[in-house]
């Protein structure tokens, strides 16, 4: 079955004044139709500038190198007309902040039948019924009336349901989220988290989800890929990273984040130092420097990043048993 | 027995919003003892933030009374209010901007002392500020450093080190690990808990984190538009939570793991109502699956619903425990 998303060697440079930061080091990366992917990783890991050179949305300082495939056709930088083709119409975008990614002085209304107008050739007034059918699609209440409101008309998780159905307005087979609930309140990241179930389940949608938070992750998705220092370090399906990571980057970060079922005494675990800089690379294992395993052999030598049956791959000389873990 | 350290009672305060009244908070109370941390969590617009902002008179309290080791901290004089500023400090969520970009972090941390400890020599200054450095796990060599040199986490370990140099007796913490990566954040809360050891400081620690609130807090009072719901030591609020807010707070959390248990509360599909224009009876009703007739008309009161454990909810008797 041919990928909606097919990444191969992919790197992202952007020149700064103080020289050039490698936010993606080569990043192999493909998603099945239907499938809903997790990327975790913290600040700087390269999680959202891997996606967004998908999306050709670099900062204008930015490069890429690699080949990107989204349902088989190649996508590149000097191929505009594919891209614009693609995004939009085969791709659909949720991001963090709702208000920032809706138009201010158009209804909400206008701006999904833009969408269809621009990518499906609908007229004014199919564009509208659409709209609509596309709102009670994500669960939003007295849709005739919402469609003539404006944004600022409208709560913080009903301008995320509003995102959503741009995103799946003219039907693509990928939706790429970032980080798309870190700014709501927890009820209403729930609620958004639930929509997301519901479009698991009801289609041949796939999704990329980009979250710091693996919580996010369980409720939602098949696999997950967790990314350090611009390289994916561990990819499994979700049962598997949180039963048995074996990631050391994995299996700290796991157990770095405070959960309402885990013991509340004692300190809590952490994972020393910081993620390192953009501008250099080690020769070894980015993470070497904070991993209580890390031998002589992760400073010299970098892990690739290996499949070890079952679906999983790690990029670390000395994975964790699950014992150890 | 001897009094509280800090006593809040019925506090109110309000915001002038387009000639309106906005309630930010109506008739808050609690006590909080020496070196004990008192957890406030709540949704946006909870009135949280506010709180940490009348406890430290930053904003304007419309009635109501703070007692600093039992005499009203808001008819203080300006020597008080001094002792005030020197007694209770803040750390803010975001460390990049609670420091003046133009001024080292030597310079940053040491301004508390040039207020408070001005009979001191400038090398005596310079010492603290080394010494706080180090105790926030920052070396002494950052101090020449500015900000924008500093990574998140730093920079909040720089925003600790000023709050605790002149050794408060309270520690307000806004959203202190909010912006922070996960594994900078668990350092933080750990490097928190043991200031406070050291230093035997009280805390106040608001979060809309659930887990963090739950590892680092005594006791933990939630928030919703601006009132109690309940307030409850942690066991009691985490293990055997009464308000149904509480508890869809709780169970709206995602937890790492497949198979996830849910308490079962859900909340309609509606969000919280606007500040200005709060539900009449429990402001909680439009959102509440348990919500009757009376829950529309009638405020519920604060009642004990166990031993150190308060709710406000007309229903938490006929409601079941735990799952």
């Amino acid at each position: 079955m041919t990928p909606v998303l097919h990444i191969e060697n992919l790197h992202v440079r952007f020149a700064t004044p103080d020289g050039v930061i490698e936010a993606v080091r080569g990043v192999d990366f493909s998603v099945a139709p239907g499938e809903f992917v997790g990327i975790v990783g913290e600040s700087g890991s390269g999680k959202s500038q891997m996606l967004l050179a998908v999306l050709g949305l670099l900062a204008r300082n930015g490069t890429t190198t690699g080949r990107v495939r989204v349902e088989g056709v190649e996508l590149s930088q000097d191929n505009e007309d594919a891209l614009n083709r693609v995004r939009g119409a085969r791709i659909g975008t949720i991001f963090q902040d709702p208000m920032t990614s809706l138009t201010p002085h158009m209804t909400i209304g206008k701006q999904l039948a833009e969408v269809l107008e621009v990518h499906h050739g609908l007229t004014h007034a199919e564009a509208r019924l659409r709209s609509i059918a596309m709102l009670e699609r994500v669960h939003i209440g007295a849709a005739q009336t919402r469609i003539d409101q404006y944004p600022h008309q409208l709560s913080g998780g009903m301008r995320q349901r509003v995102m959503v159905a741009m995103a799946l307005a003219c039907g693509p087979a990928l939706v790429v989220a970032d980080e798309p609930t870190t700014a709501l309140d927890v009820t209403i990241q729930a609620q958004i988290l639930a929509l997301f179930r519901d479009l698991r389940r009801d289609s041949q949608l796939a999704m990329v989800l980009i979250t710091h938070d693996f919580g996010v992750v369980a409720d939602v998705c098949d696999r997950v890929a967790v990314m350090y220092a611009g390289r994916i370090v561990e990819a499994a399906a979700t049962r598997d990273i949180f039963r048995t990571p074996r990631h050391p980057y994995t299996e700290g970060l796991l157990a770095a984040a405070p959960r309402l079922d885990d013991e509340v005494t004692g300190p809590m675990r952490t994972i020393a130092g910081q993620p390192p800089s953009g501008y250099v690379d080690v020769p070894g294992c980015s993470f070497a420097e904070r991993c209580p395993w890390a031998s002589d052999r992760c400073r010299r030598e970098r892990p690739r990043l290996l499949e070890s049956g079952g679906g999983r791959s790690v990029a670390c000389h000395h994975p964790l048993t699950e014992v150890r873990a | 027995m001897s009094a509280p350290l800090l006593a809040v009672h019925a506090l109110n305060v309000s915001y002038d919003v387009d000639r309106r009244k906005l309630r930010a908070l109506t008739d808050i109370s609690f006590d909080l003892d020496g070196g004990e941390t008192l957890g406030v969590v709540g949704e946006s617009g909870c009135g949280k933030s506010t709180l940490a902002r009348a406890i430290l008179r930053l904003v304007r309290v419309a009635s109501g009374r703070i007692d600093w080791q039992g005499s009203d901290w808001l008819q203080h004089d300006p020597r008080a209010l001094r002792l005030l500023r020197r007694n209770v400090q803040i750390v803010f969520q975001d460390p990049f901007a609670s420091l003046d970009p133009r001024m080292t972090v030597g310079a940053a941390i040491a301004e508390p002392l040039e207020i408070f400890r001005s009979e001191r020599t400038l090398a005596e200054r310079e010492r603290e500020v080394a010494r706080t450095l180090e105790r926030v796990g920052l070396g002494a060599a950052l101090m020449n450093r500015y900000p924008h040199e500093l990574s998140g986490g730093q920079c909040q370990r720089a925003a600790i080190a000023r709050a605790i140099i002149l050794e408060p007796r309270l520690l307000v913490c806004d959203e202190p690990v909010s912006a922070l990566d996960v594994s900078i954040q668990a350092q933080i809360v750990n490097l928190l808990r043991e200031l406070q050891m050291e230093l035997g400081m009280s805390m106040i620690f608001i979060s809309h984190n659930l887990a963090v609130v739950r590892r680092i807090s005594d006791r933990a009072l939630v928030l919703y538009l601006g009132r109690t719901m309940e307030l409850a030591s942690r066991d009691a609020l985490f293990r055997t939570p009464r308000h149904p807010y509480t508890r869809a707070l709780l169970d709206s959390v995602p937890t790492p793991s497949v198979g996830a248990r849910r308490r079962g509360v859900r909340l309609d599909a509606n969000e919280m109502p606007a500040p200005i224009d709060p539900p009449g009876g429990c402001v909680f009703h439009t959102r509440c699956p348990f919500a009757i007739d009376r829950c529309r008309q009638e405020i519920p009161r604060l009642e004990e619903a166990g031993p150190g454990q308060r709710v406000a909810c007309h229903r938490w008797r006929d409601l079941p425990v735990g799952d």
